[in-house]
């Protein structure tokens, strides 16, 4: 039986290149449809298309660098992101995006400090997942492991909004989907306190 | 057909965005003339005598509808001349017409509606909207007006009240006609969720009687510049086009005109 190894990735191209390889671990409803290309101000390091047409931004740090840095950019990011979905989903109607669907970013970082996970967990359920990675080497080859931490962030939230629903209103007895490609940065709008709006 | 994602993200890129904005991308990719409606599309907005803010929501949407490329006309049935709703009637920014009527009840307004759906199509390649207020009392008569019953724009806040009101008018639609679209835009909201609630609630209550779905069309904020464009009779997209106001108006109006070309013949 072969050890494993924990290893550290030589670069950020590893990194990606091992976890399009291996994200049907993480999510095996996403598929990659973009690598490295220029967002707001930095690069997004992979965008993927989950098989209900939401977009998902997911964002990587190796060891070493600031995770709390990389939620800031995450957000700003998805902020970036969502007024582009609809002129996205026009250009390229093949890959199916759900324009109206809110943005998922993952996180995928080493470790993630307390200071990361409290402000993590003070956003809406499902903006943000946060998922630890480690790097390894069985027998020569490398692998990923991935160790989603989103529920012990989220333990006790309610389901957002979004999910509460099929995204895209296609499925029999679904509701309508809400429809706006804004979303509260772009109207300079401060989220509200979680509340109930039920009769 | 671009086949990749990473194939189009280039036109999106900060270092292009000035030159070559999203508006222009989104220019390149409209249909050709030929696929465009032959007609506009007609949509009815209950709004009351002196209902001044919806009103400046429909006016401030026939522009945005305009901004985009489609023609737009508001058409009013109005007991005083001029309206206190409207600005002046008569050809306004970026060729919207604010057309009042002589009408009285829903049949003659349907026949100004289609005859303003019908005139304003020559020369128009680009589709559009004829916006047409509709007293809501006359909701509740036994006129039938099917061409204004086919799509209609509620607007509601979040409040319970203005849900079951606008719960009571999309009933009137669907009453008479089955199959209406009725499209619901959520106004004067504090956050995005705060409006994907309350279309969560009023397309939950509408689903009540089968065949009966609402349409979701955004949403709006009701920010200061709503309420000086309605003092100022000027219209917020062109007056400030950066405000959340007008960024959210030109989302629905969007959502309108992607609809309206979707279901062009």
């Amino acid at each position: 039986m072969s050890a494993a190894e924990k290893v550290r990735p030589a670069s950020a191209a590893e990194l990606r290149r091992e976890i399009r390889r291996q994200l049907p671990l993480l999510d095996p409803e996403l598929r990659i449809v973009a690598e490295d290309f220029m967002g707001l101000a930095s690069p997004i390091d992979l965008l993927a298309i989950s098989s209900r047409g939401e977009v998902v931004l997911i964002l990587l740090s190796l060891e070493g660098e600031n995770d709390a840095a990389l939620l800031t950019r995450c957000l700003a990011q998805r902020a970036w992101a969502a007024p582009r979905l609809r002129d996205w989903a026009q250009l390229a109607p093949e890959l199916e995006i759900a324009a109206d669907a809110p943005i998922r970013v993952i996180l995928l970082a080493p470790d993630f400090g307390s200071e990361t996970l409290a402000a993590a967990a003070s956003l809406r359920p499902g903006v943000v997942q946060l998922v630890r990675h480690v790097s390894l080497r069985v027998g020569g080859q490398p692998g990923l492991l991935f160790e989603p931490i989103g529920d012990e962030v989220h333990a006790a939230s309610p389901r957002p909004p979004e999910t509460r629903e099929p995204l895209r209103g296609k499925l029999p007895g679904a509701l309508p989907s809400f429809r706006s490609g804004l979303s509260d940065n772009d109207l300079s709008l401060k989220p509200a306190p979680e509340e109930s709006f039920d009769d | 057909m671009p086949r990749d994602l990473s194939d189009v993200l280039h036109y999106f890129g900060p270092e292009l965005a000035e030159p070559k904005g999203s508006t222009e991308v989104f220019a390149e990719s409209r249909p050709e003339a030929s696929e465009l409606p032959a007609t506009l599309s007609i949509v009815s907005v209950p709004i009351g005598e002196r209902d001044v803010v919806r009103a400046a929501f429909t006016w401030n949407l026939a522009v945005e509808i305009a901004r985009l490329g489609g023609r737009a006309i508001v058409l009013s049935p109005d007991e005083a001349t001029p309206s206190p709703l409207w600005p002046v009637a008569g050809p306004g920014p970026l060729g919207v017409e604010l057309r009042p009527s002589l009408a009285k009840d829903l049949d003659s307004l349907q026949e100004a509606a289609l005859e303003a759906a019908t005139t304003q199509v020559s020369g128009n390649t680009e589709g559009g909207v004829v916006f047409v207020r509709i007293p809501p009392a006359w909701l509740e008569t036994s006129a039938l007006a099917p061409a204004l019953m086919d799509w209609t724009l509620l607007f509601t806040s979040s409040a319970t009240s203005d849900l079951r009101e606008a719960l009571k008018l999309a009933r009137a639609v669907m009453s008479k006609k089955a199959g209406a679209r009725v499209g619901v835009t959520i106004h004067g909201v504090h956050c995005r969720s705060e409006a994907e609630t309350a279309f969560e609630r009023i397309a939950r209550a509408t689903r009540s009687k089968p065949g009966s779905d609402v349409t979701s069309y955004g949403l709006l904020v009701d920010d200061l510049q709503v309420y000086r464009a309605i003092v100022a009779q000027r219209p917020i997209g062109l007056a400030h086009p950066q405000s959340p106001a007008a960024r959210a108006l030109r989302d629905v109006a969007q959502l309108l005109l992607d609809d309206e070309r979707k279901e062009a013949p």
